[in-house]
């Protein structure tokens, strides 16, 4: 839990402090995004207030901070933005941007229970993880300075024990997470993190299915099993 | 002599005798609240103690085992893990210099310098004991209060209550880190996100970008996991981690003598403190540790002691941080207003049981009113019962590495996060909050404003938009009912305040220390 220290930039610099510069943009963007959509909605008057007025109304605060902020990120000095930091929520964010691309092209219709922009989302996603994997294998030093691994890899246990948990059980989903995001430490070790998943995983069907009663599946293999 | 039958009222919730039929020994009465309190201490302390895991992943995680069970109960058990998370936060704020949030980074201080001189044993206690007096105190204090803000809030109409969440929006701004347009920025996005969703008044579909689990709006477990639990393993991962666990014997529990002559003095006036603190709307009870400590700071006859193990800057900010945690239940047990995101998922967690929170609820379910009153002094109780033996227990799970650690995190939290609607696609939602909150961190803004404006978005449109109905559309009519121009006048003198560059000096040189 080690606070970096400020560094201050070169007070010459156009652009002083390019923390609040992309902190301003960011707002900006959640406003921009905020306006398309509240666009169709009634605004109405103070006295009988629309569903529009107080989106609307936030919408153009938000926007106002993001423009004090920009300003400024040009008058005082600030923090420095490291790529590493948001490499890997820009390439989710680009993936996710593909997918939706490719699902508006495929014909409709849901793929494996999935609507095609998610199943697309979700091979995009594997063949991203497969690469990153393969670069830690290989122990590449550019993977840990990317700042990809972490994210990329816990998110994508996340979206595997979503996927998983409904139609195959926790037995099922609960390892695969663990397995995934494990891979997200620097030192993980591949042995001890298998027999800690297993653990892991039947202390909590155990707790939740068990002692707790919670309706969550176990174990389910079509026409075979269901827990 | 209210008061007292009143607690007696709690009392007998508490202890009261269900009968359970146990196979084998047959039907046999026990105390089952007692139980789940005891329960919800000893998991709640035993999830906290995870580093990085502060008291709002631990009851979202934690959320789902209380949904089985009847509102009285669900609420003590609730209580418990607050407090458990609470308590287990601060031993890993002592153990290993990571506090797992705001409120225990105080204690980090000198509590992990007297570990390293291996006295963690009288940190570690006197942080029990100190929490256990403040206990004691605030739940009289909760008890006296309770009445007389009922009766207030019964005088309350949509336009006091709009203003007293705007006065609390501001008092989390002034309360928070960092740059105080950073923070409102926050507010901002966090009242914009809790607008998303179907209008309750025209049935419109708002923000939604037509996809239909929007419909319902964003669920405040899943932003708030998503922000709080997922977001914080992100960024410990990004951080080379140099656990500090001290290598040192932990030492005896109970302070020497002269160590508790020392601390008599900073309890007091940390208990004071923080339940003074707690009671504010907008999460007061953060700035109540802060408060403590440079107090103490300042009264000491040799300040420089602080930060080298001093056991005053334990006991203070930990009794302050007891006291607020506690009194912070009085704005919602009484208003219905929660002042911070614990408090907002105990409304998600009495709303599914069936409670809304307001002043309706002492005269209706008084059992459940009382009874959690009291299970928070019981919930001290066991605290004290459970840590101080099971330290042992606590420092070896300290020693477990963090690269097994947030696997489990996730385990458990995807679950949870999965059990409260049976939903898939909650738990993605949560990723892609996670992925907000996390870049939004790297930004440097602070998580917890966002939290709040969502959590009083929904209350405050209402209260607004009701208040206007009856104004007739005159925002002058407003601020024309004195309660509510007093509250919104507060909330502009602090505003002020805070710009004012001398103040903001020194509000930047409290969180400094």
């Amino acid at each position: 839990m080690t606070h970096r220290p400020p560094r201050p930039r070169s007070s010459r610099a156009a652009v002083r402090d390019p923390q609040n510069l992309a902190a301003g943009l960011v707002l900006l963007g959640f406003a921009g995004l905020a306006w398309i959509a509240s666009a169709g909605l009634e605004m109405g008057t103070l006295f009988v207030m629309g569903p529009g007025l107080v989106p609307r109304v936030l919408t153009l605060c938000l926007a106002a901070f993001g423009l004090f902020l920009c300003a400024s990120a040009v008058v005082q000095d600030g923090m420095p933005v490291r790529l590493a930091d948001f490499s890997a929520v820009l390439l989710i964010a680009a993936l996710i941007a593909a997918a939706a691309a490719a699902g508006s092209l495929l014909p409709g219709g849901a793929v494996i229970g999935l609507p095609p922009a998610a199943f697309v989302f979700c091979l995009l996603y594997l063949v991203v993880m497969v690469a990153l994997a393969v670069l830690c294998v290989r122990r590449s030093t550019w993977l840990d300075r990317s700042g990809l691994r972490g994210p990329v890899f816990v998110i994508g246990g996340v979206i595997a024990f979503a996927l998983t948990v409904r139609s195959a059980g926790l037995l099922v989903s609960g390892p695969l997470l663990a397995l995934i995001s494990g891979a997200a430490a620097p030192d993980t070790r591949f042995g001890e993190l298998v027999v800690f998943a297993i653990a892991v995983t039947l202390l909590s069907v155990g707790l939740f299915k068990y002692v707790l009663q919670l309706p969550v599946p176990a174990l389910i293999i079509p026409g075979i099993v269901y827990l | 002599m209210e008061i007292l039958s009143n607690l007696g009222t709690g009392f007998a919730a508490v202890l009261h005798l269900v009968d359970v039929a146990i196979p084998g020994i047959g039907v046999v009465p026990l105390p089952v609240n007692i139980f789940l309190c005891f329960t919800g201490c000893l998991v709640g302390t035993l999830i906290g103690v995870l580093p990085g895991v502060g008291p709002i992943a631990t009851i979202t995680m934690l959320l789902p085992i209380t949904f089985g069970l009847e509102p009285t109960g669900a609420l003590i058990m609730l209580a418990g893990i607050y407090y458990g998370a609470q308590y287990g936060g601060s031993t890993t704020a002592i153990l290993v210099n990571i506090p797992g949030e705001a409120t225990s980074v105080v204690t980090a201080i000198d509590g992990h310098e007297m570990a390293k001189q291996g006295r963690a044993g009288s940190a570690l206690g006197i942080a029990a004991l100190g929490s256990f007096f403040a206990g004691c105190v605030a739940t009289l204090v909760i008890a006296a209060l309770a009445l007389p803000l009922t009766r207030m809030a019964l005088m309350f109409g949509p336009a006091e209550y709009f203003s007293l969440m705007v006065m609390g929006l501001v008092f989390a701004v002034v309360l928070a880190h960092g740059a105080l347009s950073k923070a409102m920025a926050m507010i901002f996005l966090g009242l914009l996100l809790s607008t998303v969703g179907t209008d309750l008044e025209t049935g419109e579909e708002r923000l939604t970008f037509g996809f239909p689990p929007l419909a319902d709006g964003i669920d405040f477990a899943v932003l708030a996991m998503g922000i709080f639990g997922f977001a914080e393993v992100l960024r410990n991962l990004g951080i080379d981690e140099k656990r500090d666990l001290v290598s040192k014997p932990i030492g005896r529990l109970l302070p020497s003598p002269a160590e508790l002559r020392q601390s008599a003095m900073p309890v007091v006036r940390g208990t004071f403190i923080g339940a003074l603190l707690g009671i504010l709307p907008g999460n007061g009870a953060v700035l109540g540790p802060f408060a403590s400590y440079s107090m103490e700071k300042k009264l000491a006859r040799q300040p420089g002691r602080f930060g080298r193990g001093a056991i005053e800057g334990v006991a203070g900010p930990e009794s302050a941080n007891n006291a607020g945690a506690q009194t912070s239940f009085i704005p919602l047990l009484t208003l219905g207003v929660p002042p911070n995101a614990v408090m907002a998922l105990m409304v998600g967690a009495m709303t599914i049981q069936g409670i809304i929170p307001g002043p309706q609820v002492m005269t209706r379910n008084p059992d459940l009113f009382w009874g959690m009153i009291t299970s928070m002094w019981v919930g001290n109780l066991m605290l004290l019962v459970i840590n101080l033996p099971l330290i042992g227990l606590w420092v070896r799970l300290l020693r477990v590495p963090y690269r097994l650690l947030f696997p489990t995190i996730l385990v458990f939290s995807c679950i949870g996060i999965y059990s409260i609607n049976n939903s898939p696609l909650d738990v993605v939602m949560t990723a892609g909050f996670a992925l907000v909150g996390y870049s939004l961190i790297k930004l440097g803004f602070e998580p917890a404003p966002l939290l709040l404006g969502f959590v009083l978005g929904k209350l405050i449109e209402d209260n607004l938009r009701r208040a206007l109905l009856m104004t007739r559309g005159s925002l002058i009519g407003v601020l024309e009912r004195p309660i509510s121009a007093a509250l919104l006048l507060i909330a502009l003198a602090v505003l002020v305040a805070a710009i004012l560059p001398a103040l903001r000096k020194s509000r930047d040189r409290v969180f400094a220390e």
